[in-house]
């Protein structure tokens, strides 16, 4: 046999390769393959759903959930849907686990993939909600969490063992250059690692802001306290969000969003960022003729091909940095938890509100208010809809007085949008829908922590004095 | 773009295990072959046969992370390009590489002695081995393993369980390694020179029974074998059965055409030896005269 040239390859090569295959991130959704079926094709609303989890048993809670959301009968894919997954635990009373799934997520971009923890073993029901341009619906499925078996551990015992024995083996044999590449592999595991959990509190303040500047709540929810979350549970907060390519191309404006300046305070497991932005001003006219003046309904009715027309001509607005852009300026409180950040809301010291109808006389009328009570913040806005349905048989004709009570707080709570102080006239038996829009003012007092909102109807043609005194 | 054919090409999968397989066998493979090839082994270190090497490794990362994969699991059409990538053009191509020599001169002088140690005529390894390829062993071995796995309760069961589904691609890619390792016959040449008129009646029957098989299946066939697939989106307008008759179709042709072609090699090299053989003799001057009385 020739005798070669020794050469001593270097630490680098297989550290660096150690290291990509290590740190990269591989939550189980990348793997992409198959998994338990769920979901057969079950009808979700408008839709059929597939869901499919890996591993199952989900040991010790981790669990990667992908749906598929069809067209029932001809099972075509629908890709433009928003989805939610909320795991609710059957057999203990915890907290429910919610995530959004996503095309995103997973190797399968066909799939809405998502990974969840779920916190403790035993049954879990896992609801997929699904909303689209069709409408929406949900399915469910159940799910056991179990702790990790004694062959878990064994595996777990044998692969430390087996790359212990190498490490003694190559001090032993006293290999310094295998040594070195796994040393330097191990920090820059550690390195990247601790770089991927943490993330600095100005970049969870800036996905915060992308979020609530999309309407996207769901997301805007996750990056919200724990200590929040339990004032206002997700179901309330995701009101009257957008959903469908309304959604889709609000998400797209936020991407255009920039920050211009960063200050950071970070003290403890507290920290106070304020971030100067850029926002891509959405009522522009070069936008809002774009995108149908924002509505909702018109949008999501839209074509694939006039969907895709927007997504691309707001594309190249953006290239050719044509997009009409704001300058402003947020603040934000954050709390620490677990391995992150998370925006401080202070929801527990926000103001209660409550909604009500009145109705100064009998008049055939009925009316519903949704939603019936909400928690406000000092700079928050929300919406309330008020349905009214003529339960006569002939036309009639309605006003409507708005009061705030108590009186002496009532300028904290500001009256954005009303479409009721307009006569409306009714026909038999039609129902019509109004949203009102409010917002509790920053600089509202500290007393004003209970309101209450009363709409009141008249007749139109005995309204005109009794409104006015309202 | 076809939003479905938008997502299927841009689902690619990421595995930290199989990369970091593949990231060793390329820079095993490699090293060893430069070190051959600056040793002035050039006959052994060929540039084809680190060519046939690096694409069979491609071969693989295109079948287990590229959307090939990640579509496997909504279509059996593409879940059977899968395993042909694997069985009938990844394999070959790393055994035409030639690549236990070559590997071993990666390996540091003490480690390599001790693997080369291991193929050496009387090693346990080596008598293990040579069993293993005995030729009827390599094709029963493969023949019951990548249809067994075909069997509905078992590939649906690997459809469902991760682990079983590795474990799926690599028994059906470690038998096609056995049932080529007799037809392309690479170092350590366990049983010396296998004469090509034995490879190709090892060859024949691979080819015309399962054949006869995959296509009876494929146009008799009127229900969907693996319920699995009826849950998934329907793409590209195929239904359960169209796309089950689609991937037995595919199997068949894919197969055949492999099959064909390596018979007229085998064929062609079968002449080419005897031819050989008999021009050797004849320079000995073994042959007899053909006017001789």
């Amino acid at each position: 046999m020739t005798h070669l040239r020794k050469t001593r390859p270097g630490p680098l090569l297989p550290a660096l390769l150690l290291a990509l295959t290590v740190t990269a991130p591989q939550p189980s959704a990348w793997a992409s393959h198959g998994g338990t079926d769920q979901l057969s094709a079950a009808r979700a609303g408008p839709y059929a759903v597939s869901a499919w989890t890996r591993p199952n048993p989900a040991w010790n809670g981790w669990l990667s959930v992908g749906v598929a959301v069809m067209r029932p009968g001809t099972q075509v894919p629908v890709l433009d849907a928003v989805v939610r997954l909320t795991a609710n635990s059957i057999d203990q009373g915890k907290e429910p686990v919610a995530v959004e799934a996503t095309r995103r997520q997973g190797a399968n971009r066909l799939l809405y993939n998502a990974d969840m923890k779920l916190p403790s073993e035993g049954r879990w029901q896992v609801t997929v909600s699904v909303a689209g341009p069709e409408g929406s619906g949900s399915a469910a499925f159940q799910i056991q969490v179990k702790r990790p078996s004694i062959t878990y551990w064994l595996a777990v015992g044998l692969g430390g063992g087996t790359v212990g024995l190498i490490l003694v083996w190559l001090v032993w044999r006293r290999r310094r250059d295998a040594l070195e590449a796994i040393l330097a592999a191990f920090v820059l595991w550690l390195f990247a690692s601790g770089c991927a959990r943490e993330a600095r509190p100005e970049r969870i303040a800036l996905e915060y802001s992308r979020a609530v500047y999309a309407s996207d709540l769901a997301q805007a929810y996750r990056l919200i306290s724990s200590q929040d979350r339990r004032v206002k549970n997700e179901e309330i907060y995701l009101r009257g969000a957008p959903t469908g390519f309304a959604l889709e191309v609000s998400r797209q404006l936020a991407s255009f969003l920039k920050v211009t300046h960063v200050e950071q305070t970070i003290n403890g497991d507290q920290a106070r960022v304020k971030l100067q932005l850029k926002l891509p001003d959405a009522n522009a006219p070069e936008i809002a003729t774009l995108v149908r003046e924002w509505d909702e309904r018109l949008l999501n009715a839209l074509l694939q091909s006039e969907r895709e027309e927007i997504t691309r001509k707001l594309d190249q607005l953006a290239r050719a940095q044509k997009i009409p852009m704001i300058e402003g300026e947020e603040n934000f409180s954050l709390v620490r938890e677990g391995s992150g950040w998370r925006v401080f809301l202070n929801w527990a010291g926000g103001a209660r509100v409550r909604f009500r109808t009145a109705m100064r006389e009998a008049i055939p009328l009925q009316v519903t208010v949704s939603p019936e009570e909400v928690l406000l913040t000092p700079g928050e806005r929300m919406q309330v809809v008020v349905r009214v349905k003529n339960v006569s048989s002939r036309d009639f004709v309605t006003r409507v007085g708005h009061r705030i009570e108590p009186k002496a707080q009532a300028g904290a709570l500001a009256l954005l949008q009303c479409p009721l102080f307009v006569p409306v006239t009714l026909k038999p038996g039609e129902t019509e829908e109004f949203r009102s829009e409010y917002m509790m003012l920053r600089d509202s007092p500290d007393q004003a922590k209970e309101f209450e909102v009363t709409y009141e109807f008249f007749p139109a043609e005995r309204t005109r004095g009794q409104a006015s005194r309202l | 773009m076809d939003p479905v054919l938008q997502a299927f090409l841009v689902s690619w999968g990421w595995r930290a295990d199989v990369i970091l397989v593949l990231a060793l066998l390329a820079a095993a493979y490699i090293i060893g072959w430069w070190h051959l090839h600056r040793a002035g082994h050039s006959a052994l270190a060929r540039g084809s046969r680190l060519v046939c090497y690096l694409t069979g490794l491609a071969t693989v990362y295109l079948a287990l992370l590229s959307p090939i994969d990640s579509f496997a699991s909504l279509l059996f059409s593409m879940h059977m390009v899968q395993h042909e990538m694997l069985t009938m053009v990844a394999v070959p191509l790393l055994l035409l590489a030639n690549p236990l020599p070559i590997v071993l001169w990666a390996l540091p002088r003490s480690l390599r002695r001790g693997v080369g140690g291991l193929l050496i005529r009387e090693a346990a390894v080596r008598r293990g081995l040579w069993a293993l390829t005995l030729m009827p062993v390599t094709w029963g071995l493969y023949m019951v393993t990548f249809w067994g796995w075909h069997l509905p309760t078992a590939y649906e069961a690997a459809l469902r369980n991760g682990l079983l589904h590795d474990l799926q691609h690599l028994s059906i890619f470690v038998a096609a390694l056995l049932f080529w390792w007799p037809i392309i016959n690479p170092a350590p040449r366990l049983h010396g020179h296998i004469p090509y008129v034995y490879r190709v009646i090892y060859v024949f029957p691979a080819m015309i029974l399962p054949m006869l098989l995959v296509m009876s299946i494929a146009f008799f066939a009127k229900e969907v074998f693996y319920s699995y697939y009826t849950a998934v989106p329907r793409l590209w307008g195929l239904t359960a059965l169209e796309d089950q008759t689609a991937g037995w179709v595919l199997m068949g042709v894919w197969e055949g055409l492999t099959y064909v072609g390596l018979l007229l090699v085998l064929i062609a090299k079968t002449l080419d030896h005897e031819e050989r053989v008999t021009r050797q003799r004849e320079s000995l001057g073994l042959v007899p005269e053909k006017n001789s009385p």
